[in-house]
């Protein structure tokens, strides 16, 4: 069966009802190949991620490889096992020239690669699928458990946004902040950073990368979280599961109104964990210390969406009281029991009230 | 051949509204005729169209000759009719453009593509050429499911993948093939210009 000898349409049916682990082995065939698979254009496809729990030391670890659609439904591609290749059944295959195992044990299900260790072999399997399916899409990094050793990580393609999950295996596990830093002076600026159940040894460096990164949600952090968020330069900030003094976060939203930080916030929003102590957040405080508003009635209450987490959390809040910045913007801001949430606009009290209008 | 003589597709009559009980006449390019019911036709854009702009009658479709299908053979053509009766009647497939496309083949089309690749490759011209949606989708599956559980040497041989070397070879081949007409055509256009000609044709 010549595939090349069909006209392209053809063609191009048949690649599409492929599995993206067959294409990826298929291309592995020659350059034509590579340019066969690409011809499709894959514009479905939004987001490539590479789910990665590497631990050198113990010689642990797997690489999972997910493409995510235009619909957000998510497909695993193929896993690869770091170290080990004694699993039963596996059988060999060759890749890149280079000899290994492989296991499909089923062959409608996403197969497994024994990378032996070999970090160059994985940069050169990213940077292949990459430049298979890669064209209209992003890139996601998740590192489950620890950080991963760099040469583990696809630091050459353009990152976007990057998740650290301690969930798991290893809930005690520390975060060494000098391999966090250095991970984000090796990519770009990250539209999104997602920090999980993530404790560190030390505070990072205020002049790290990581703190513009647009988006950052941090989930079940434990410590450094008050740190991380005064020297935050992005524009969304999310914090789940938190706990905090209230006198902490009146600073900080003080902080906002005098310009003196938080310059470029445009959302923020704290979910407190349930060992917060609920009883000391007294909202009167918040609107003394702060100079709450109301809304007049002329102006509906909107509606503001929040950063949806394992559906956990509401997913909008009305909020028909605000603050302003010294500068006369407005920021809506709700403080109710266990909840925060600050929405700035971009426009002053002034305008707004003339306008009478809050969108 | 004769209407008499030429191979009948099985019809399911009973499934056939009677307003479209004809039967149009093709013939493959080995001669061999096929009676096809109005209703397996409109699996085929291509034939139906066809039948559409001819606007036959039930006589015409008897007195005049079958339409010919020039670049189809006959085995081919019997497995694509067999499979426009079977399939009678069933909506056309709309490409809404999702990927991986989600293709399920029946049992009936996993028994007729029980054939060597060869004449699958000739069905997937076939349906590709006739417009055929859906017998496109399931044979390019069938295809794609050779390619399960396969590494890049079996894939290779399955799918007859020529390797980078092979590939250059085959350019380089070409390339000197054609050369040597290029290099006539150059001195036939040299000689006429010679012999005072002002145009090469």
């Amino acid at each position: 069966m010549k595939l090349f000898n069909f006209p392209l349409v053809v063609l191009d049916n048949i690649l599409k009802q492929i599995p993206y682990g067959n294409l990826f082995l298929i291309s592995l065939c020659s350059k034509k190949s590579i340019s066969m698979i690409q011809m499709v254009g894959w514009k479905h496809i939004k987001e490539i991620l590479y789910i990665i729990g590497i631990h050198e030391e113990s010689e642990k670890g797997v690489v999972f490889i997910y493409i995510v659609d235009k619909l957000k439904n998510r497909s695993e591609v193929f896993s690869m096992q770091a170290f080990s290749f004694t699993m039963r059944g596996s059988s060999e295959i060759t890749i890149f020239d280079k000899k290994t195992r492989w296991w499909h044990p089923y062959e409608t299900h996403p197969f497994e690669i024994f990378l032996l260790g070999d970090d160059i072999f994985l940069q050169k399997i990213y940077t292949q699928f990459d430049n298979l399916f890669g064209k209209h899409a992003e890139t996601t990094v998740e590192q489950l458990y620890t950080i991963c050793p760099k040469k583990f990580l696809p630091i050459h393609l353009n990152i976007v946004r990057s998740h650290y999950r301690g969930v798991g295996l290893n809930p005690n596990y520390t975060y060494d902040l000098k391999d966090l830093e250095d991970y984000f002076e090796s990519i770009p600026e990250q539209e999104y950073v997602e920090l999980n159940m993530a404790k560190m040894n030390t505070p990072l460096n205020p002049d790290s990368k990581f703190f513009n990164a647009s988006r950052l949600v941090m989930f079940y952090s434990e410590n450094n979280t008050e740190h991380i968020l005064e020297n935050f330069k992005g524009e969304n900030i999310c914090l789940l599961n938190a706990n905090f003094q209230c006198e902490w976060i009146i600073v900080q939203l003080k902080r906002w109104k005098s310009k003196e930080g938080y310059l470029g916030l445009k959302k923020l929003y704290i979910k407190c964990s349930l060992s917060f102590d609920f009883n000391s957040m007294d909202s009167e405080e918040f609107e003394k210390e702060l100079n709450m508003k109301t809304l007049p009635p002329s102006i509906l209450p909107p509606v503001v969406e929040l950063t949806q987490m394992h559906g956990l959390f509401p997913a909008e809040v009305t909020i028909p009281t605000y603050i302003t910045r010294n500068d006369g913007i407005v920021a809506l801001l709700s403080v109710t029991l266990g909840m925060i949430v600050l929405s700035v606009r971009n426009f002053t009290e002034e305008e707004m009230l003339e306008g009478n209008c809050i969108e | 051949m004769s209407v008499e003589n030429a191979p009948v597709v099985d019809v399911d009559e009973a499934a056939i509204p009677v307003e479209k009980k004809m039967y149009y006449r093709f013939e493959s390019n080995d001669k061999k005729e096929f009676r096809v019911s109005e209703l397996a036709i409109q699996q085929s854009e291509t034939l139906n169209r066809l039948v559409e702009a001819m606007g036959y009658t039930s006589e015409d479709v008897e007195n005049k000759p079958a339409i010919a299908i020039e670049n189809i053979d006959g085995k081919t053509l019997k497995l694509v009719f067999q499979w426009c009766e079977h399939h009678k009647g069933e909506a056309i497939p709309v490409d809404d453009g999702s990927v991986p496309k989600i293709v399920e083949i029946p049992e009936f089309d996993a028994k007729l593509m029980d054939i060597d690749n060869g004449l699958l490759f000739k069905l997937i011209w076939a349906a590709d050429y006739l417009n055929i949606v859906q017998l496109l989708n399931v044979s390019c599956k069938k295809v794609a499911n050779m390619a399960q559980g396969k590494t890049p040497a079996q894939l290779r041989r399955v799918y007859l993948l020529p390797s980078d070397e092979e590939d250059e070879a085959a350019k380089r081949a070409a390339q000197e093939a054609q050369d040597p007409r290029a290099r006539e055509v150059e001195e036939e256009f040299e000689e006429r210009k010679r012999q005072g000609g002002n145009s090469f044709f």
